[in-house]
């Protein structure tokens, strides 16, 4: 097709726009996980250590769980180049969207009708780049979003390796690989490769037994750092945080849970407002898109090429397993795999639909639809999100950084009862020298690195100022601005202790988060 | 035709929402059998005594029955009315749109459009979200008790399988039918006991259909 290079070239700076512009401000804040990423990868590059003075783990230990290692790793190039920014860490998976953009595309080149292959694969490449669970889960640290990069793109060198086998050992790194990036492709790829070699046998011929025999070998080896830690029960911490909580009737819950990724009004429709979903009023895709998916799913056998059905199939009866083994009724993040396999029907759909209306009209109405959606995700993730869930991204601290550099001469203590990434948050924006925050944290590890039970409050103390759980017995001392929120500091206890108002931060929707009081150097109840 | 209509009832009989529908009014359920019954031949390709046109007459009639029924009974009133709540938020959110927008905002049609025209749209479009919802047709309990899903469990295969077919032999009568219902159903209120009621025959067609196809029957 002419010019598809330079349409698709088109498609992926609209992606980019789409996915960095304002990245370090929307999300506003930064979020406990995404400072763990940047901080490690910061320790990472400067000791060789993460925060807790692990060199090189396989899993990152992180407030009360684990991270897979893959995210860090290739954050410490940005984190390095551009500084510890909000922008950096994320920068990684708006990089990975891109990718999923591209794989995407040559994916669609694979498994549609040659005739008609390029279009669709365009199309393909367009959906992925507007689509809201794509843009949403790039413009976060978020693992998911690396994972499902690193998974299409075993899936493409999957479908590669049927033509020309060379590539299954390189599929199986990759598909290895994921298994680092996160969580659900660990379980998706042990039950996906040996169905594959299973469903598509007739390929694989005597003559090339021995590439199936390396690619398997490398996907082992490749499990080898998850065996090591496999007894110390650091591998399975994060399935038992979020895990199901009863365990009676598991078989009818799982099922349960694994219909619910196939509900097309979980798919199209407003999925509300839990932090594992999308934006206020978005659903995973634009409701819109619920036509085209249909027509896609009706028009599949015509349309994609039967092996590559077939693989389709497999895959999508298989990505959401890992998801349906967690307690959550929906959460898209750890079903991105299937969400991004649907997005194939979807391309497929707009596709038919294209032909079947008068030219102009068709790409009137695609235009238009395009650009209501974009408009209204604009509404949704630009202007509703940033306000109402800034919240649940500690914005309020990132502005209280700025107020505390007022005080610099002062002990100044922050409460972390009920906001556990305050510590990490200031020394990752900060930059404090983790050699220091290493001593600090080994010091209170209360279970080896590896391990089932992982602590969710650390204390820190980066210069002058204390981040832990309020204790006023510790807390009330000579010239000492203590921070918190409404609750650790009420107005009774503000009275109580004689202290005196310094300042209050509002969060994005006016609401007071944060309070600082000074302890009142003349009072005997707050001084010592 | 015997076997058809036989297998229509019981796929019916077995769905507690029947019930439901049967207790509340006893014309809307036969009016939802006949609708699933002419449905489901019309997937099936077979043929009645009536010629064509004359069963699309009495489909046509059935479902603006259905959906006259649907709007007088269980009509959102909330879709163009705003709670308290929903008034809280829209009030907070107007500070949110005149940072962020500016004077796209700021003026007569953009203040209409975000305050009142937008939550009537999501509203709108949420309503039809219940027509499509797997969970509150086959996993949630509904009505008073909450205990009985609309359908069995273990129908959703076969509805899986017949909407397969529904799709293949979708013709543009049927898509102006299912137009038809989504827009309806966009003003109801579908929480109630009787819920989206208009994807009935859809769902207990294609059940039908699923079955036929999984044992290969021949009817």
């Amino acid at each position: 097709m002419k010019n598809s290079k330079l349409l698709l070239f088109i498609i992926i700076l609209i992606a980019a726009f789409l996915r960095f512009y304002n990245l370090g401000t929307v999300p506003a804040g930064i979020h406990p996980d995404e400072e763990s990423h940047g901080y490690n990868a910061f320790s990472l590059f400067e000791t060789g250590k993460d925060r807790y003075g692990e060199s090189f783990p396989i899993l990152f230990r992180s407030f009360g769980s684990y991270q897979p290692p893959l995210y860090t790793y290739l954050a410490v190039l940005p984190v390095k180049l551009m500084g510890n920014t909000i922008f950096s860490i994320r920068s990684v998976s708006a990089v990975a969207g891109l990718g999923l953009v591209l794989i995407t595309y040559l994916v669609a080149l694979k498994i549609f009708d040659p005739k008609y292959r390029y279009q669709l694969a365009l199309i393909s490449a367009l959906v992925i780049a507007i689509s809201p669970w794509s843009i949403y889960f790039n413009r976060l640290t978020a693992e998911g979003s690396l994972g499902v990069t690193v998974f299409a793109l075993s899936v493409l060198l999957f479908i590669l390796s049927l033509k020309k086998i060379v590539y299954f050992p390189i599929a199986c790194l990759v598909l290895g690989l994921s298994t680092h990036a996160y969580y659900s492709e660990r379980v998706i790829s042990i039950l996906f490769l040996p169905i594959f070699i299973f469903v598509f046998r007739s390929h694989f011929s005597k003559a090339r037994r021995s590439w199936i025999l390396a690619g398997l070998s490398i996907f082992a080896l490749s499990m080898v750092p998850h065996l090591m830690i496999a007894s110390s029960g650091a591998l399975t911490r994060r399935l038992v945080q979020v895990g199901n909580p009863s365990t009676s009737s598991l078989i009818s819950q799982f099922i349960n849970k694994y219909i619910i990724y196939f509900s097309p009004s979980n798919l199209f429709f407003n999925t509300g407002e839990d932090l594992g979903r999308i934006s206020p009023q978005m659903g995973v895709y634009y409701s819109l898109f619920i036509i085209p998916f249909f027509v896609g799913i009706r028009f599949a056998k015509k349309y994609i090429l039967p092996e590559y059905l077939k693989l389709l199939i497999v895959l999508i009866i298989l990505t959401p397993v890992s998801a349906a083994m967690t307690g959550d009724s929906y959460y898209p993040l750890r079903a991105l795999d299937l969400i991004w396999l649907l997005s194939l029907f979807i391309s497929l759909g707009i596709f038919n639909i294209l032909n079947i209306l008068p030219r102009k009209i068709g790409w009137a109405i695609l235009g238009i639809a395009v650009l209501h959606s974009l408009f209204a995700f604009y509404i949704s993730y630009f202007v509703l999100f940033k306000y109402e869930r800034a919240a649940n991204y500690g914005n309020s601290y990132i502005v209280l950084q700025e107020k505390l550099k007022d005080y610099s001469k002062y002990r100044i203590i922050i409460d972390s009862s009920r906001e556990y990434g305050a510590g990490l948050r200031i020394a990752y924006l900060n930059k404090y020298n983790p050699l220091d925050l290493q001593k600090q944290l080994k010091s209170q590890l209360n279970s080896p690195y590896y391990s089932s039970s992982v602590a969710l409050l650390e204390n820190y103390e980066i210069g002058n100022i204390k981040i832990q759980p309020l204790s006023w017995s510790t807390a009330c001392q000579k010239d000492t601005l203590i921070v918190g929120d409404m609750i650790s500091i009420s107005d009774v206890q503000a009275k109580e202790h004689d202290l005196i108002p310094a300042f209050t931060i509002e969060d994005k929707t006016g609401a007071t988060v944060l309070r600082a009081y000074l302890t009142n150097n003349n009072s005997k109840s707050c001084s010592q | 035709m015997k076997r058809d209509l036989l297998l229509i009832l019981v796929i019916t009989l077995l769905s507690s929402w029947t019930w439901v529908i049967f207790s509340i009014n006893i014309f809307v359920y036969l009016a939802l059998f006949l609708l699933s019954f002419l449905t489901f031949i019309f997937l099936a390709g077979h043929h009645l005594l009536l010629p064509p046109k004359i069963l699309k007459v009495i489909f046509l009639v059935a479902l603006i029955f259905i959906s006259a029924y649907s709007m007088l009974v269980s009509f959102d009133r909330q879709l163009f009315s705003t709670s308290k709540l929903q008034s809280v938020q829209i009030k907070d959110r107007k500070e949110f749109y005149a940072s962020e927008l500016g004077s796209l905002y700021r003026n007569k049609y953009g203040i209409y459009y975000f305050d009142k025209v937008r939550p009537s749209v999501n509203k709108y479009i949420n309503n039809i979200a219940a027509l499509v919802d797997i969970n509150g047709l086959f996993l949630i309990g509904f009505g008073e008790n909450q205990l009985q899903t609309r359908f069995p469990i273990f129908f959703l295969p076969f509805m899986v399988i017949g909407l397969f077919i529904f799709l293949s032999k979708i013709n543009k009568q049927a898509i102006l039918i299912i137009s038809f219902i989504f827009l309806t159903t966009g003003f109801l209120n579908t929480e109630n006991s009787l819920g989206p009621l208009l994807i009935y025959p859809i769902v207990v067609s294609s059940i039908g259909m699923g079955f036929i196809k999984l044992f290969n029957l021949r009817l």
